[in-house]
């Protein structure tokens, strides 16, 4: 066992972990943050991503114990207390959530795109989330949804 | 619930000596052990049992090797160099975009955060039959690479054989590197030396790298090509976010002559050269550089398209690489 101290949607966490563990079982089982879903556990599926170091990856595919130093953002920061972010904002009104197992992933790579590019292109958007598999919408809803948050986004930029 | 891996102590060195002071600690103990450096390849194969350390070392924190510069007519790349910032660094962009390129089409933007360049060129080769989960994998009597005594690609191959395991060589960026006569800088217990990427290969699909146990490559060095030469890389996958190349073809043109670099299509990456001086036409080279791909391609039932279709789209897949050099140049 290890002594991990992690920083994860700005708080502090300091656990004793195996080395095993990877970073999806860390957030899920240790710190209770239950948003961050387990799919495949090989890299395929793309449910288990959160941000590290403000950038998003797989947690399956990641030992909690390499992801000591960076800041990770779980899908359980990424409203500001009950002020959805536009990009749940748009998935709501664009019904782009059914069973809302890849939901979160799919928000976290969308606000990632739309943090570093605020008029994304429609391959843009088809890339940022073509690794994210969903059973349910069939993506065009979920694609609607980050063009609207886009677009949200601009406004609220240039006023 | 998550797959268990078997239990493995971690470390995480900060300093090349400190590393040096670890792998030799490690080989005194006589424990076996592995190197991380995205852990994108090598955590799947800890959770499917197909790789047992003592020992896990994990390079991410070695922040040295993680840089791209420009030396001369040349560019060093640190091989922790994730994909992602390989494929949108400016210099790679602007002198070796066929490199930015490939490295783009390699798995998913996730694992492309993540994932290193140095882990790509390294990463293990790739059989349907072991790199599946442990359950699936337990359908069927252990193969060579699962320590097992069959190969259940080539049922008649045998212990002592040339080459006993059939695992496909996966990596996308290599073919293009090959293509650039890159070189690597490997560390090892006796000092640093420097190879040509092209010696890292070896023919089996079970021993499949030239380094010693213990060396890790530390930067990759590629000439900048001239004006005269253009790449491409391409690569068929079922599903393009994702997957290993089923096949995947590099094309360079220098000048008229014409080199390939394959990969997904046996235990090493292949290379061919072909110069205009050698054929009566343009079209006859072109013919022979597909029929000689076409020849080194082992393509057995290891992967999800039929043999036959992915052997017949190499030709496919170079005239195309060279459809879109002459349409970029034109």
């Amino acid at each position: 066992m290890k002594i991990l101290t992690l920083t994860i949607n700005d708080v502090s966490h300091s656990k004793a972990v195996p080395p095993t563990m990877t970073l999806l079982d860390f957030l899920r089982d240790e710190v209770g943050l239950t948003g961050t879903k387990n799919g495949c556990d090989s890299g395929e599926c793309g449910c288990c991503t959160v941000m590290v170091g403000g950038k998003p990856m797989l947690s399956c595919l990641m030992l909690a114990l390499d992801a000591e130093g960076h800041e990770v953002t779980t899908i359980e920061g990424i409203a500001k207390g009950n002020d959805l972010h536009p990009v749940q904002e748009a998935m709501v009104e664009k019904g782009a959530i059914q069973c809302g197992y890849c939901t979160p992933a799919m928000v976290i790579n969308g606000v990632h795109l739309l943090d570093n590019n605020d008029s994304p292109t429609d391959d843009e958007v088809k890339e940022c989330i073509s690794a994210t598999v969903c059973r349910c919408t069939g993506y065009n809803s979920i694609e609607r949804a980050i063009h609207s948050a886009a677009e949200k986004m601009r406004e609220k930029q240039h006023g | 619930m998550s797959l268990l891996m078997q239990n493995f102590d971690y470390h995480r060195p900060t300093s090349l000596e400190d590393l040096t002071v670890l792998v030799s600690d490690c080989r005194k103990g006589g424990r076996a052990f592995a190197f991380s450096a995205g852990g994108t390849d090598i955590i799947p194969q800890l959770k499917s049992d197909t790789l047992h350390p003592d020992c896990l070392i994990s390079l991410g924190g070695l922040k040295d090797l993680n840089h791209i510069e420009k030396r001369g007519n040349r560019l060093i790349i640190g091989s922790l160099t994730t994909l992602h910032d390989l494929a949108n660094n400016d210099l790679i962009r602007g002198y070796l975009p066929a490199l930015a390129h490939a490295a783009h089409k390699v798995a998913s933007p996730q694992i492309r955060n993540r994932a290193t360049i140095g882990g790509n060129i390294m990463v293990d080769n790739r059989c349907i039959y072991i790199n599946q989960s442990e359950i699936n994998r337990e359908c069927h009597a252990p193969c060579f690479k699962a320590d097992g005594d069959v190969c259940h690609l080539v049922k008649s191959a045998k212990r002592g054989d040339d080459i006993l395991c059939q695992a496909r060589f996966v990596s996308d960026t290599a073919p293009i590197l090959l293509l650039l006569g890159a070189r690597i800088a490997v560390m090892g217990a006796n000092g640093t030396r420097e190879m040509a990427l092209n010696d890292l290969y070896l023919r089996d699909g079970i021993d499949n790298r030239s380094l010693e146990v213990g060396d890790i490559i530390t930067a990759i060095e590629v000439g900048i090509p001239e004006n005269d030469t253009a790449l491409h890389y391409e690569k068929l996958t079922i599903r393009n976010a994702l997957d290993f190349p089923s096949l995947g073809v590099g094309v360079r043109v220098t000048d008229g002559a014409v080199s390939v670099a394959l990969t997904g299509l046996n235990t090493l990456p292949g290379l061919f050269h072909a110069k205009p001086g050698d054929f009566d036409n343009f079209d006859d080279m072109i013919d022979h550089i597909c029929a000689e791909a076409m020849d080194f391609a082992k393509t057995y039932n290891q992967d999800f398209f039929p043999r036959h279709y992915r052997k017949n789209m190499i030709p496919v897949f170079i005239r195309r690489g060279l459809d879109k050099i002459i349409k970029d140049k034109s």
